[in-house]
């Protein structure tokens, strides 16, 4: 297959310099603009300037996607027999997952058909596309189709502005890499006028000093253990490749969430307020309760678009547990051409499968503060808090390994290859090889420690704001101070960006 | 939005405050006049005043260490350019650098190091950081994706580099060290001689991951279309391209022979300019390495260069 290259040159990620000149002059320039209009307008030239800065190329295909759903909307308005709206719906859906099934599932499905047709003794000769996967494409897709949705349900009226409409679609701080906002919570933002407010400014800006901090603090200098465990799982014992898989498991959490942070502070300083994408997911005690925690903006589109039009739990235990299936293979899917995330979205279904089917109830619910209310968990909430980490942990294998077989490797060695106590000697080694070496377990343990006493809140400092302020500006300097001494701008974009 | 931006600045007081002091310490312990690689602007100028007809030599380090480009001009009846300084810039770099100046009649002969077929074919932009603040002028030689890469990346690597050394927690910002390394090391074709007469202090790499490694041949063969359009372009205005082998210390060559093979295959598949010799060719021994397996002695330098010679002469002869 022929590999694809993310566009002509580099991102304006948010940890670049380039970003945070790009807001330096945005956020005055729009607050300078009384008007509301206005801002919608320069919030839409802004941000096909900042997906632009990535390729140009692609921001008339982001705009044609819109431009689709847009009329598509308008349509679905004016008709109102049935027969006409699910064809205005189709063309629709059909359009975004052509251009997704181009993009970024062609060479996919042209090489799977390949392989299966060579099992069989047959040649095909389907060609292989050399291209870029644009970056976002799974995001603003998703946001556009689930607006076309909305208003084929009648959950919401098209809008006839195409400039908010643009806005909402290309927003910046959320455009590539998320949370996927419904039009129905975000898109009355842009009709709405927006006064500067100072709590939601300083709050925005907390919010995004914790982003910085879990991406170039501890997700950039845990990625290259990663990568030393994952790109070569025969040269690594058991216990190093558990330790890489543990890693893996915080950089990936760290990174996107890091990213969801920032846009969410972002989008607060232009007087924005964005769905919350992560609610402490690695303190879920039970892989349900994980699956409502982590990427809650793409497990609520598929529950709302996928999971309840097929029947959700109705219908008998069989088709129930064929949603939950269907579900979270497509979830695989979405995140890529892979058979690796296919499996790992259907390994995350059958981890699922058996709480969706339980009558108990372990802090399942969003509103409920994960591992519970006490200060101190108790021993069973921290077993089953392990438990699911754990389970978490062997999905991630699948969506890190290079390959199926580098992923089975890396399971059998991680359960079989054991040296009793210097397993821990080994691991400390290895732990020892990645930038942060030694530093690293402190690291870590204040992300633990901040998370835990946050995880009440819609971001893991939201409850400084109740604390005096000498104590606040200790923790915004210790955390400048980290950000500058530890922080490795060196390192990749956001993992998410690969969707 | 007063109080805002207020508390905003006060609180963005401190980092500013502590990089600005970094910024000063580190200028004081490393002044830029003595920068080696402002030794770019001196090659840049040689590569668009040298009189024609000129022998270019194009790649990093080791150019700079291990060519003699006086005594190969010589033999040849050319006058020299050496723009060989420091792989960090990138192959691009010079490359786009001394494409509009080629002339008919000049000799452009690329020996760049393995790497930069593989991770160094484009700048490391904290390079291009350091060099930018050194001297601002020098943005005007970078191309728009290149001050890009810095704006995104390169200036805060640079920056935390330059942290770290005025605290004294890492070596200078290049990973050179200044007192050999220095812009006025160069002679007047760009050679680099403040080496010469130093012993040799290398040894040999003990761990695999300093070994040639070659994995990612998408890289590389962006790298040869980058190359073969390069070698079109200077072949319509009348000069000649050929590739040499960069020098190498022998026992890493045979370490590393899979992977160099691989990748030497591949070049002669698919590269539109002529080799002048092999891998083999350009191994020495390890008493021939000043500092690392890249960096020539004055003897390594001699033989080395008076092959170089030999195999253009034979090669200018072949050609009509």
């Amino acid at each position: 297959m022929r590999q694809r290259a993310y566009g002509s040159g580099p991102s304006m990620t948010f940890t670049t310099l380039t970003f945070l000149l790009f807001l330096a002059l945005f956020f005055p320039l729009y607050w300078a603009v009384r008007n509301r209009m206005a801002q919608n307008l320069l919030i839409v030239v802004g941000s096909y300037f900042f997906y632009g800065w990535w390729d140009w190329r692609f921001c008339g295909l982001m705009l044609a996607s819109s431009l689709l759903d847009y009329f598509a909307g308008l349509a679905l308005n004016h008709l109102t027999a049935p027969r006409q709206r699910q064809a205005i719906l189709t063309i629709a859906m059909a359009g975004n997952l052509a251009l997704l099934g181009c993009f970024k599932y062609f060479n996919f499905f042209a090489e799977s058909l390949h392989a299966a047709a060579a099992s069989l003794g047959w040649k095909l000769n389907l060609p292989a596309l050399q291209i870029v996967l644009p970056v976002g494409i799974s995001f603003y897709t998703f946001q556009t189709m689930s607006y076309t949705i909305d208003v084929y349900r009648g959950k919401l009226r098209a809008t006839g502005h195409l400039v908010e409409y643009l806005a909402y679609v290309s927003f910046f701080p959320q455009l590539v890499a998320g949370p996927i906002e419904r039009a129905t919570h975000l898109l009355p933002q842009f009709f709405k006028a927006r006064v500067f407010d100072y709590d939601l400014a300083v709050d925005g800006c907390r919010q995004m000093l914790w982003g910085f901090f879990k991406k170039l603090v501890i997700a950039d200098n845990l990625a290259p253990l990663v990568e030393m465990a994952f790109s070569d799982p025969a040269g690594h014992r058991g216990i190093e490749l558990a330790a890489g898989t543990v890693c893996f498991a915080l950089q990936i959490y760290c990174d996107f969430s890091a990213y969801s942070d920032i846009a969410c502070g972002v989008a607060r300083l232009l007087g924005f307020n964005l769905m919350r994408n992560f609610a402490c997911p690695y303190f879920s005690q039970s892989m349900a309760e994980f699956w409502r925690r982590w990427h809650i903006s793409l497990t609520t589109w598929f529950k709302d678009y996928v999971y309840i039009p097929l029947g959700g739990g109705r219908g008998g235990r069989w088709r129930h547990a064929r949603n939950v299936m269907v579900t979270f293979f497509l979830s695989g899917l979405w995140h890529g051409a892979s058979w690796n995330f296919i499996l790992w979205g259907l390994l995350n279904g059958l981890l699922v499968l058996p709480q969706t089917f339980s009558t108990a109830h372990h802090g399942a619910r969003l509103d409920e503060t994960p591992g519970g209310d006490r200060w101190l968990p108790g021993p069973a909430v921290i077993v089953r808090m392990l438990l699911t980490f754990a389970l978490a942990c062997v999905g991630w294998v699948f969506f890190r390994a290079a390959t199926l077989a580098d992923a089975g490797w890396i399971l059998r060695k991680v359960l079989l290859d054991h040296d009793g106590l210097a397993d821990v000697y080994h691991a400390a080694e290895f732990i020892r090889q990645g930038p942060l070496a030694d530093q690293g377990y402190g690291v870590v343990a204040v992300l633990l420690l901040v998370e835990w006493l946050g995880r009440r809140h819609a971001h893991a400092l939201a409850g400084l704001a109740r604390r005096p302020w000498p104590l606040r500006w200790v923790a915004y300097l210790a955390l400048a101070i980290a950000i500058l001494w530890w922080g490795n701008p060196s390192s990749s974009p956001f993992i998410y960006f690969q969707f | 939005m007063k109080k805002f931006l207020l508390k905003l600045c006060l609180f963005l007081l401190f980092p500013l405050l502590a990089l600005g002091w970094a910024k000063h310490s580190y200028r004081k312990m490393y002044p830029p006049e003595q920068n080696y690689y402002l030794a770019a602007l001196d090659k840049i100028a040689l590569v668009r005043t040298q009189a024609s007809p000129r022998v270019i030599f194009i790649g990093g380090s080791s150019v700079a260490f291990g060519i003699d480009s006086g005594l190969i001009a010589t033999r040849l009846g050319m006058h020299p350019v050496n723009t060989g300084l420091h792989a960090g810039f990138g192959l691009d770099f010079f490359l786009d650098t001394v494409e509009p100046w080629v002339r008919a009649g000049d000799v452009v002969v690329l020996a760049p190091e393995y790497e930069a077929f593989t991770k160094y074919f484009h700048a490391d932009p904290e390079m291009f950081a350091h060099f930018i603040e050194t001297d601002g002028s020098l943005m005007r030689t970078l191309s728009w994706r290149q001050i890009r890469e810095v704006l995104d990346r390169g200036y805060a690597l640079h920056l935390k580099k330059v942290l770290r050394v005025a605290i004294g927690r890492h070596a200078p910002a290049t990973d050179i060290p200044i007192g050999l390394y220095s812009r006025s090391g160069f002679n007047a074709n760009g050679d680099f001689l403040a080496h010469h007469g130093q012993p040799s202090s290398v040894v040999p790499p003990a761990r695999k991951s300093a070994w040639f490694v070659f994995k990612d041949e998408t890289r590389t063969i962006a790298a040869i279309h980058y190359l073969n359009r390069f070698a079109l372009s200077c072949r319509s205005k009348g000069a000649r391209v050929f590739l040499a082998h960069p020098p190498f210390f022998d026992r890493l060559l045979n370490q590393s022979r899979e992977d160099i093979s691989r990748l030497d295959e591949l070049l002669r598949r698919r590269l539109d300019i002529p080799m002048l010799d092999t891998p083999e060719d350009s191994a020495f021994p390890m008493s021939h390495f000043y500092d690392t397996y890249y960096h020539l002695t004055a003897e390594g330098k001699r033989i080395h260069s008076e092959a170089l010679a030999s195999r253009l002469q034979t090669a200018l002869a072949k050609l009509p």
